[in-house]
């Protein structure tokens, strides 16, 4: 194993300042541990954000919520303003590892790491999210979560940036939300298949509907078919039904070690009926 | 001398290891450390199957760091670790027959663990490869067509008419079924590790991560071509064994010793877990048909099973783990007609081994199975028909050996009957089931027995020693051959030589185990420990107690008859001149008595017919019986266990917290083999799934909430204290209840365990 060099700044300054061409950054570091032991991890020089207070935390902007890079799964769990506006991301947090990895794994790590089954990524998909990047010359700009992920572990990050936070618009209306996760088991599990669903009705039509599935194609995919047909929909099992055949499209999963492609959409189709008890 | 009141066994006793372990000052083999240790890593063939060619060292020689590369050319003794079959050489020579990926071809040693490991991948190795045979059906195909290919392993049962064409003309039903049980892997939190010195007196000496000293102290001797008295093995605090460290500890401990011989240096090596789950032992996947006949509304007459094993590419201890499958493939009911055959075939894969149960979860789930089906044919309630079919005091087991006593049988099913109120729980499911369309609660029974210790096949190693030594202080020191792998061995047997001495658990300090101290005591295995090593310090220490009767009968002049010991004081009739257990320990020592014994107790003989298979198998048998109920997800194929009624036979629990923790842990590693575990093994015979991130065990999460347990005690008249085995029983009957219970909430036979989602969204789409 080759010698692996950390470094700690302290201020958010000396922290854009140790960023070069040959690091990475150091984050909660559950993804990067994990890939150090596998051997798969390229970088010999990391830059942590553990020192960086100002860096951590969330903050309301208006009818804006920002999410710095350093803030936890088990920040955001402990942020009313999270359980109030975005339910749907409260759970996939809660959905998370275990305790242990909540407390140091963040929602932008996740992000960055830019897996398929990415819990945090899904939920911010469906919230279509925005993801305000910093460079170390000062530039500022931001990407919206769908074009922020390319594929399996590539995003548009140029070496010199990071992100700097997530920015979530908050709802103008009360969606009902459910995450769900199927896993190897109930917790400590990456998704074999995931499916977010924000939802609103009105005398059981569907007013509104967003729907995304993870791990079951290169990125985490909604589902727009969907989305712009149920629109006064009877919200029932038939009309469920009807939708099936648009997840063809974008459920395209593979086999792997955790599991089969064909479960994986089989599983996708019957995971609408969730739907139904929302 | 008079009976005592227990005061220590069947009390709440504190786990004499328990604050060392939760304080994290146990030393673990890699707590270890000697100056001047180097460290090995193994080259392995990293192919399934071919011929190696040629394998060249020079370049791992040269590399940073290395002391020593070794091959085949540098062991002193045999080259050989395969026991009983000798089919496993310890490194490939040129020439040889590579039979799975594991196979050892270098051991490199250096500075430090980086740099071995570096250096092992610069050994070069040419191969002639060959397609390695990764199925075992494609074993199965072969042995059907007749030819001239031969299992490496059969072993069979035969009782009553066992003729095929026959057996099953006077049944009324018959009923047919398929099997599988596929790998499990043990995940004990400590993976293999071993240090091997030359320590005090010039002698080999091996610190490691163990459950079979014995068996180590043998495979090293034979490595070196060392008599065995120059070879002492330590046990070191071992992190959980299930079965994992029985034979293959050895199989890094020569590894180490060769090194450490060759080097003069202590040797270290502990495995990763990525080489643990890719190189060590699995649970046997067996694939099962039953066929079995009833008569009479719901006895069972007739039973066929065929049963085959993947042993992989060593046979290692699949002879007598395909042994007790096939005591126990018929279950634990009465039938008149038996006939089992198990194969064991090898195939190009990790060797499978010892796995707490050996062999049996995987048929229980066959004849468990099968006991439903025809429960449902005949209309009648699944408890009920186990009832009627049950072992009693009297009867005689599928092997034909006629049960004199401790037959807990009935017992531990009208308990579980009891515990989760049956008759209302099933309505309760019922209840559940027409109030949810997608979530369907099901429950699940199984039954089952399991012979304690070794057996008619074991007989050779069945005996075990203890030594007992009383200090001038009063405090005594216990050395037992069996081991403490995390399983309680320490406390109970600790509270067996207090209840005989009469001295409270404080005053008494049970050793690791140390091949110096105690001859061969055979295996830590088959739950025999309580049993084997519980005897002999019962014998052990009832010397004792003959020696000091004898000396305060001198000392206070009372004729021995009438001196009486209790409460940990001597006294004569009246309770007159009462002495105390140190007071007169310190006199003997005194006056030069030696106050140590040692206790060695044989396994009682067993009458079997290995030609026929039949007879008595197994000296005694714990039972148990379970009921779960689980809640299966019909969309996504989800199972969730909520609830555990369970009932053990133990003969006699010493230690009842101990018991009920073995029972909580067997039940959840049980439901891990039922539920979660997916053991992958690629085209190339490589074991992928190989960290815990994709081989997912359970964790607290899974872990039913409701459970219930009840301790069923008839007493085993040749067990301390009337005690059996319960290390084993406590997993057993839970795949098959879980598999049951699933079966009921789908409405579809499950025959597959683990059960993997995949599967069973299958079952769950084509159900009725
Ligand atoms: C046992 C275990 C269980 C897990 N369970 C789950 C689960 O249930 N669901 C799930 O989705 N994930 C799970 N994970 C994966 C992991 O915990 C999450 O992806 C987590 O969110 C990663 O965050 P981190 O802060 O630890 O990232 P790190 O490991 O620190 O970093 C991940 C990547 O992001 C980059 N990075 C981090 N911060 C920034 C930044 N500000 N700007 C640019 N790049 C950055 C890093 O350089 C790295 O490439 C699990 C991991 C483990 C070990």
């Amino acid at each position: 194993m080759e010698t692996l060099h950390v470094v700690y700044p302290e201020t958010e300054q000396a922290f854009i300042e140790s960023l070069e061409e040959r690091s990475a950054i150091l984050n909660g570091g559950t993804d990067i541990h994990v890939k150090i032991r596998a051997g798969k991890w390229p970088y010999t020089r990391l830059v942590s954000l553990e020192r960086v207070e100002t860096l951590k935390g969330i903050s309301q902007e208006g009818k804006y919520i920002r999410i710095r890079c350093r803030t936890t799964f088990s920040d955001l769990l402990a942020n009313p303003l999270i359980a109030q506006h975005f339910p749907l991301l409260y759970q996939a947090a809660y959905e998370v590892g275990s305790n242990q990895i909540r407390n140091r794994g963040t929602l932008v790590g996740n992000i960055v790491n830019a897996s398929p089954a990415g819990d945090g990524i899904l939920a911010l998909s469906v919230y279509d999210a925005w993801l305000e990047i910093w460079s170390r010359k000062g530039q500022k700009r931001l990407a919206q979560i769908h074009e922020f992920i390319l594929s399996p572990g590539k995003t548009v990050l140029k070496a010199d940036e990071f992100v700097h936070s997530v920015i979530l618009q908050k709802p103008t209306k009360p969606l009902r939300a459910l995450f769900y996760k199927v896993g190897q088991r109930k917790a400590m599990a990456i998704a074999i298949a995931s499916m977010g669903v924000l939802l609103e009705t009105k005398h059981d039509r569907i007013k509104e509907i967003r729907i995304a599935f993870g791990s079951v194609a290169p990125t985490v995919v909604r589902i727009p078919e969907i989305e712009e047909r149920a629109f006064d929909q009877t919200l029932n099992e038939a009309t469920v039904e009807s939708w099936m055949p648009f997840l063809e499209k974008h459920v395209v999963p593979i086999d792997d070690i955790r599991s089969t492609a064909k479960y994986r959409k089989e599983v996708c189709q019957r995971l609408l009926y969730k739907i139904l008890d929302l | 001398m008079e009976k005592n009141p227990l005061t220590l066994i069947g009390t709440q006793l504190v786990r004499s290891d328990a604050s060392e372990k939760v304080l994290g000052a146990a030393k673990y083999v890699d707590d270890l450390h000697f100056s001047d240790t180097v460290y090995l890593a193994i080259r392995t063939a990293e192919v399934a199957s071919g011929a190696l060619r040629s394998i060249d060292i020079s370049k791992a020689r040269g590399s940073h760091g290395v002391l020593a590369v070794l091959t085949h050319a540098d062991i002193p003794g045999e080259n050989q670790m395969g026991s009983p079959v000798p089919d496993y050489p310890i490194l490939l020579k040129p020439g040889d027959e590579i039979r799975y990926v594991g196979d050892y071809v270098a051991f490199v040693v250096a500075h430090t663990r980086e740099q071995a490991l570096r250096a092992a991948e610069k050994v070069t190795v040419m191969v002639a490869e060959k397609k390695p045979v990764l199925s075992l059906n494609e074993r199965i195909r072969e042995l059907q067509k007749g030819g001239d290919y031969v299992p490496a392993v059969h072993q069979k049962i035969r009782k009553g008419d066992s003729d095929p064409k026959t057996m099953f003309d006077s049944c009324d039903y018959v009923f047919e079924g398929d099997f599988f049980a596929d790998y499990q892997e043990h995940a004990y939190l400590e993976t293999q590790g071993m240090i091997a010195l030359y320590d005090q007196d010039n002698v080999m000496t091996i610190y490691g991560s163990m459950q079979c000293p014995y068996y180590v102290q043998n495979g090293v001797a034979r490595a070196l071509g060392f008599p065995i008295n120059r070879i002492r093995i330590i046990q070191s605090v071992t992190g959980g064994a299930f079965g994992g460290k029985e034979e293959v500890p050895t199989y890094f401990a020569i590894p180490a010793a060769l090194a450490a011989y060759h080097l003069h240096r202590p040797v270290k090596l502990v495995l990763s877990r990525e080489e643990d789950i890719q190189w060590t032992s699995k649970r046997h996947p067996i694939k099962s048909r039953y066929k079995v006949g009833i008569a009479d509304y719901g006895r069972l007459r007739s039973i066929q099973v065929e049963a085959h094993a993947d042993i992989g590419g060593h046979s290692t201890l699949s002879p007598t783990v395909l042994w007790r499958s096939s005591v126990h493939a018929a279950g634990a009911y009465e039938i008149p007609n038996v006939r089992v055959d198990v194969y064991g075939h090898y195939t190009n894969k990790v060797p499978s081994g010892a796995y707490r149960g050996f062999g049996s979860p995987q048929v229980f789930i066959g004849i468990e199975g099968i006991i439903d089906d025809v429960a449902d044919h005949l209309k009648k309630d699944r408890l009920y028909l186990r009832k009627i079919n049950a072992l009693e005091k009297g009867k005689t087991t599928p092997t034909g050996h006629l049960l004199p006593e401790s037959v807990g049988a009935k017992k531990t099913l009208e308990e579980v009957e009891r515990l989760s109120d049956w008759e209302r729980l099933k309505e309760r499911v019922a209840q559940f089931n027409r109030e949810h369309k997608h979530l369907k609660r099901g429950v699940g029974i199984a039954h089952i027995h399991y012979g304690v210790a070794l057996g008619a096949m074991g007989h050779a190693l069945d005996a075990s020693g203890a030594f007992v030594n009383v200090l001038p202080d009063g405090s005594i020191s216990v050395h037992i051959g069996g081991t403490e792998m995390g399983q309680g061995a320490k406390t109970v047997i600790g509270a067996i030589v207090g209840e005989v001495l009469q001295q409270p658990m404080e005053k008494i300090h049970v050793y690791q185990t140390d091949t110096f101290f105690l001859p061969d005591s055979g295996p830590t295995v088959a739950s025999r420990t309580t049993v084997f090593s519980g005897n002999a310090a019962v014998l052990a220490c009832q010397e004792l107690l003959k020696t000091l009767t004898a000396l305060y009968s001198t000392e206070m002049a009372v004729p021995p008859q009438s001196v009486r010991y209790t409460g940990g004081v001597f006294s004569n009739t009246e309770g007159q001149k009462p002495v105390g257990f140190g007071e007169l320990a310190g006199i003997a020592l005194k006056k030069n008595i030696g106050l140590c014994a040692t206790g060695w107790f044989q396994t009682p003989r067993l009458t079997w017919d290995p030609e026929n298979g039949f007879g008595e198998a197994y000296v005694t048998y714990s039972f148990a019986s379970q009921i779960v109920v689980v809640e299966v997800d019909c969309l996504t194929a989800e199972v969730v266990v909520k609830e555990v009624y369970t009932a053990h036979d133990v003969g006699k629990a010493l230690n009842p917290d101990g018991v009920i923790g073995q029972i909580h842990g067997g039940f959840v590693q049980g439901m891990g083999y039922a539920l979660y575990e997916n053991l992958k093994v690629n085209e190339k015979g490589k074991i992928v799934s190989d960290n815990f991130n994709t081989l997912t065990i359970p964790t607290i999460h899974e872990t039913p909430e409701i459970f219930k347990v009840s301790i069923v005690e008839e007493p085993f008249s040749k067990g301390p204290f009337g005690a059996k085995g319960i290390g084993e029983p406590s997993l057993i009957p839970t795949p098959a209840a879980i598999a049951n219970a699933v079966s009921d909430a789908i409405g579809k036979r499950v025959r597959e365990i683990p059960i993997r989602k995949e599967y069973l969204l299958d079952l769950i789409r084509t159900a009725p």
